[in-house]
């Protein structure tokens, strides 16, 4: 992230902040569809987040830590949004069945549906550490001092979710895979 | 890494990595149309000293210092008695370089921020109103630390942050494999909270020794889990307690932690070291300079 960026933007550069905003939001927008497996909610999330950010920007007291920062206020944002919006939980997810013809994809979309479901029954906070870990990176570490708890309470958020994601994963195999066209969702 | 679990893996990013990340266009206009007339939230300017003081002021200041000092150092006294009922020499306040004037020890400032605020290597660091306990440490270098509130006070280096913690008012897991199990019963002494921790089961057997620390008489319990025994399946983080806050404190395997447990007035004080072989000598040094006003 370009540190001079961030000190215009906290300054009150608006420039310099749309800038900033045009680097990191698709990093944003991809961890909070990836947290709320829901992409027009994570979009009001990811505005509502980035709008704190430059409210919030001038109490940020080191530049270079603004990514970090900004990850923070993201998952705080999907924490206070996700559970007042309806649309959170009623959301179905539709696959594309009729296009499958062999039996390998027809097992990778039974995959996926299943780690989907399993994800979906998650708590917020195990799905933030799983996302912050895998999808971006981050070591345990750092996605602890990302979202403001101990590393130790990191660790066994990162073990419910995997568990959780493995079983799935385990029962998922030795289910009959379902036929075209059978609702999977 | 077996072959079911490179599948695993395999399904899991595909899954993971599906879809679309880019930003649509009209969320990002929005949000550059809102901050045109949206506030950026500034600082207060900090509290500045007067920098023009009489001669007189300036005596009167450094009386007052002096007194400070000399009172803490009555009140802090260490003992004569290290770690584990060891006979060690004392730290003592005298070599530590102190940023003058300031008068030791310093309050741990740090609230609920993590990792925490960074301290100065050497200097010694006092919990203030906001955790009940008087307690003093001297900082190991790089360290840092943090107030999580009435009911905690976690240290350690930049990096984890929570290598040795002060903690209270802990409830007790009847299972710490399944915290819907409900809590131990407890009684408001420290031997209440020793009996209801060693009875947990999935603890190797580890018997409590009697010791001291901060200069005050404590038990030391080494915790480690039973291999066998700790939380079968692996379906769930073994966790002993929680704290009012929501805090935990999830044991692993591998890992071992030696946590003392002291009567102070507020309570049953239990300090926690975890035994990470790399920073075992930090944590040592600080485990002996702590001093504890109960």
């Amino acid at each position: 992230m370009d540190r001079d960026l961030v000190e215009r933007a906290r300054s009150g550069d608006q420039e310099a902040f749309a800038d900033l905003v045009h680097q990191i939001s698709d990093t944003l927008f991809g961890i909070a569809r990836r947290i709320l497996r829901d992409p027009e909610l994570a979009e009001d999330v990811l505005q509502n987040a980035l709008v704190t950010i430059w409210r919030k920007l001038p109490g940020l007291r080191e530049a270079d830590r603004f990514e970090g920062w900004a990850f923070r206020i993201l998952v705080n944002t999907c924490y206070a949004e996700a559970p007042r919006n309806r649309r959170w939980a009623s959301t179905v997810r539709e696959l594309p069945i009729d296009q499958v013809d062999l039996a390998d994809d027809m097992r990778t979309i039974h995959d996926r549906d299943e780690l989907e479901r399993a994800f979906r029954r998650l708590p917020l906070d195990q799905r933030a550490v799983f996302v912050l870990h895998h999808h971006v990176g981050l070591p345990l570490v750092a996605v602890a001092e990302t979202l403001g708890i101990p590393d130790g309470t990191a660790r066994s958020r990162l073990h419910y979710a995997t568990r959780a994601l493995r079983a799935a994963f385990d029962e998922a195999r030795v289910a009959p895979i379902p036929l075209q066209g059978e609702q999977l969702a | 890494m077996t072959i079911d679990d490179r599948e695993f893996w395999r399904a899991t990013d595909d899954w993971l990595e599906a879809g679309s990340d880019r930003t649509p266009p009209d969320a990002i206009d929005g949000v550059l149309l809102a901050i045109r007339t949206t506030r950026q939230e500034r600082a207060l300017p900090r509290p500045v000293r007067p920098t023009t003081m009489t001669l007189l002021s300036r005596v009167a200041i450094a009386a007052v210092a002096v007194v400070a000092i000399a009172f803490a150092w009555t009140r802090l006294a260490p003992s004569q008695a290290g770690v584990g009922g060891i006979a060690t020499p004392s730290p003592s306040p005298s070599p530590i370089v102190t940023p003058s004037p300031t008068p030791t020890p310093v309050p741990i400032s740090s609230k609920n921020s993590t990792p925490g605020d960074p301290l100065q290597a050497g200097v010694r660091y006092a919990t203030t109103a906001d955790f009940p306990v008087r307690l003093s440490f001297v900082a190991p270098p790089g360290w840092v630390a943090n107030i999580g509130g009435l009911f905690a006070v976690w240290t350690g280096p930049a990096a984890t942050g929570d290598n040795v913690s002060f903690q209270r008012s802990m409830t007790v897991n009847l299972n710490p494999c399944n915290l819907a199990s409900g809590t131990v019963p407890l009684g408001t002494s420290a031997s209440d909270l020793v009996n209801a921790i060693v009875s947990r089961p999935g603890l190797a057997p580890n018997p409590p020794t009697s010791t001291t620390l901060g200069g005050q008489p404590a038990t030391l319990l080494r915790l480690a889990l039973d291999r066998t025994r700790a939380c079968p399946g692996g379906t769930a983080p073994y966790t002993l307690w929680q704290l009012p806050g929501g805090a935990t404190n999830p044991m692993e395997v591998d890992m071992s932690e030696r946590v003392w447990v002291v009567d102070t007035t507020a309570g049953p004080l239990v300090v926690l070291a975890v035994d990470r072989p790399y920073e075992l000598p930090a944590v040592q040094q600080l485990l002996d300079s702590i001093e504890i006003n109960p």
